[in-house]
């Protein structure tokens, strides 16, 4: 007896919890969904541990990069340029490595880490520039990425002629791809200690408070004495500090830097953010409901990747579908709620 | 003399002028390092080169006018001459262009009021909504459907079409021949009737009423969802017809031949004085824009930098370009 009214409790704080957190609660679906159809179509392939660590492998390099567009986002903004960071502080970390390194050991290791350091200032300092140009200058933040990532791409091909370039010291790639204990992936630590950092900041700063305020109502928060252009300047040098981070990750998968690597990860990483919940008019959004979507993306690509019949398009395929059915999904089910059928339909009479 | 100076006063606070000085500039600089410049056959060139830029930039001016914002036009051009030119290939049409012209605009609609169903009557953001059109339909072309570059194989009125030129002329000095091609009326169409329509017609005005305001817009009595659903089918069919216009004077038909455009031609209107916000934008603004960015990207040619320099000073034209309009922008609210 109880048993019963316990397990009646529980089952009663579940549903209130999926009542409230009604979009998590369905994207949590989905993702028990996608895992349960790949498990049950490829039993033999999807649930080995091979294939798991090479998803916890794969996923950290976007997955980190959609932190920061999901901040930008947050913010009322966008960050596009987030791929074109990567890839050029990857490219000023190579140098800086090739550089550095010597045939001593403690100088290749001391470059590295120098390497590593200035990648990161790198970001921080580029996002901080897209934060002036946002947030002081008032150019409306996709056009401002937008150009950023024009005019980075443009350095990093004048840097390396457009050409990848190689030359990381072994001991740089070795350490990326040898799992931690032998069984962790470093760039799944990385994403992990990335994440928790991002959700700290989030939710329990007042920084966090802040950006959801300048999402929400830049207007508002600037009455409610708000420094929201410090705020927006913070923001996209975190997002660009974390997309060096990916670059870092970057240079240890392809053992080199190159000016177009991942070019594609840049409309990815939006589709995730606003999968997971996020309002492209900022101001709403949470970092769990980006990390469902962060995973059920890796889920999908690498499910997808053991059918030999689907090339790779058929995962954007899956992928646009899966954004647009949700939105849909989302729009009629808030119109059921509020009982109409075609919202802003104000009619003029009766509309004062 | 008074309403002389306000007339110069009005038009130095329009971002028109100051492209238009830049545009000169630029042309100016590029005469005085090589002195290929006002030369009749780099004119024709650029004006060739600029026809598929400025009908995309139309496109866009449309829906940014109205608030909209539009990712998937490239795309849909795409997978419309691509399916167009598979489908007469494999019945081995012989015809003349008029039919893959009518396939591709049709194909354009089809695929454009996709994008109007899903922003107007589910009233769901059109960047994101064209974000994931864009993958659909790319993935459609290169995944599902499969298609392929026909090149060779085109329909030969096609290349017939895409081959007639109006006149050619040739350089004196380095006897470089280049040619005018017929497609150049498309354009001249296409600018004209989007100028027609944005000035003209209670569709066009209420695009900019749209785009200014979208609830006065709606009670001041215009149907705003019907309005916004026909720009995107508009929108559409015209990136059908662009994209057609585009494999006949290339003479081959590319599935990923486009892709990256829509970034260019965004800033363009951008830098022709569009609001990214709705409710402000010029046909002459974007055209000065356009034939700006075309302009820098051709004479970068003519000057000998080399290739890996030009993604530079594009991001730099853009760059610059923005911030200064936005900075103006803001000055004039104050």
């Amino acid at each position: 007896m109880k048993i019963n009214e316990f397990a009646k409790k529980k089952f009663v704080k579940v549903s209130e919890l999926v009542n409230k957190e009604k979009y998590l609660a369905r994207l949590f679906g989905i993702f028990v969904l996608v895992f349960a159809v790949f498990s049950i179509l490829k039993p033999g392939m999807f649930l080995l541990p091979t294939n798991l660590e090479a998803m916890a492998f794969q996923f950290p390099e976007y997955g980190i990069m959609s932190l920061g567009v999901m901040l930008a986002m947050i913010s009322g903004g966008i960050d596009l340029s987030i791929v074109a960071v990567a890839n050029f502080s990857a490219i000023i970390a190579v140098m800086i490595m090739k550089k550095i390194a010597g045939p001593s050991p403690d100088a290749t290791i001391a470059g590295v880490f120098i390497a590593i350091a200035a990648a990161i200032i790198v970001g921080g300092l580029v996002g901080f520039f897209n934060g002036t140009l946002i947030a002081r200058l008032r150019v409306p933040a996709i056009l401002a990425t937008l150009g950023m990532m024009q005019m980075l791409t443009g350095i990093s091909v004048v840097l390396t002629k457009g050409k990848a370039i190689s030359g990381v010291p072994p001991i740089y790639s070795e350490t990326g791809n040898t799992p931690l204990f032998g069984f962790l992936p470093i760039p799944l630590v990385l994403f992990v200690i990335c994440f928790s950092l991002v959700a700290f900041i989030v939710i329990k700063t007042v920084y966090g408070a802040s950006l959801y305020a300048v999402g929400a109502n830049l207007t508002a928060a600037k009455f409610s004495a708000v420094n929201y252009k410090r705020i927006i300047s913070t923001t996209y040098a975190l997002s660009g500090a974390l997309s060096a981070v990916s670059g870092l990750i970057m240079i240890s998968t392809y053992n080199s830097a190159k000016p177009d690597y991942g070019t594609a990860y840049m409309l990815q990483c939006v589709l995730i953010v606003i999968l997971g919940g996020v309002s492209p008019t900022g101001g709403i959004g949470k970092v769990w409901g980006v990390l469902i979507a962060i995973l059920t993306l890796q889920m999908v690509s690498s499910g997808m990747n053991m059918f030999n019949s689907l090339n790779v398009h058929y995962r954007s395929l899956v992928w646009g579908t899966l954004l647009l059915g949700m939105m849909v999904y989302t729009y009629f089910e808030n119109n059921k709620k509020i009982g109409l059928h075609k919202p802003l339909k104000v009619s003029p009479t009766k509309g004062e | 003399m008074d309403a002389l100076i306000t007339r110069f006063k009005k038009i130095g606070r329009r971002s028109e002028f100051y492209i238009m000085l830049t545009l000169v500039a630029v042309c100016i600089a590029v005469q005085f390092r090589s002195g290929q410049f006002f030369t009749a056959n780099n004119i024709v060139d650029i004006l060739r080169a600029l026809i598929v830029p400025a009908m995309f930039v139309m496109c866009e001016l449309m829906v940014i006018i109205s608030g909209g914002f539009d990712l998937s036009f490239p795309a849909v051009a795409a997978l419309s001459y691509s399916l167009t030119t598979t489908i007469l290939v494999n019945s081995h049409y012989t015809g003349s262009a008029i039919l893959p012209f009518v396939m591709a605009t049709v194909m354009g609609l089809v695929l454009g009021s996709l994008n109007g169903l899903l922003i107007s009557y589910c009233n769901l953001p059109a960047m994101i909504v064209t974000l994931g059109t864009q993958a659909v339909f790319r993935s459609l072309m290169l995944g599902v459907l499969d298609l392929r570059e026909i090149s060779i194989l085109l329909p030969q009125g096609m290349k017939d079409f895409g081959m007639t030129n109006l006149f050619e002329v040739i350089n004196p000095v380095n006897k470089l021949r280049s040619t005018m091609p017929v497609t150049i009326f498309f354009m001249i169409f296409l600018v004209a009737a989007v100028f027609l329509l944005l000035r003209f017609t209670l569709f066009g005005r209420s695009l900019y009423a749209i785009g200014g305001n979208e609830v006065s817009a709606m009670r001041a009595g215009i149907k705003v969802q019907r309005n916004k659903f026909l720009l995107y089918c508009i929108v559409g069919a015209m990136a059908g017809m662009t994209g057609m216009v585009r494999v006949c004077m290339a003479q081959q038909a590319i599935p990923s031949a486009l892709f990256g455009l829509e970034m260019i031609v965004i800033s363009a209107v951008i830098l022709g004085g569009a609001s990214i916000f709705g409710g402000i934008g010029t046909i002459t603004g974007a055209l000065l824009g356009i034939g700006l960015v075309v302009t820098v990207q051709n004479s970068m040619l003519l000057l000998g930098i080399p290739t890996f320099w030009q993604d530079f000073f594009m991001g730099l034209l853009i760059l610059t370009g923005i911030t200064i309009s936005a900075v103006q922008v803001n000055r004039r609210k104050k």
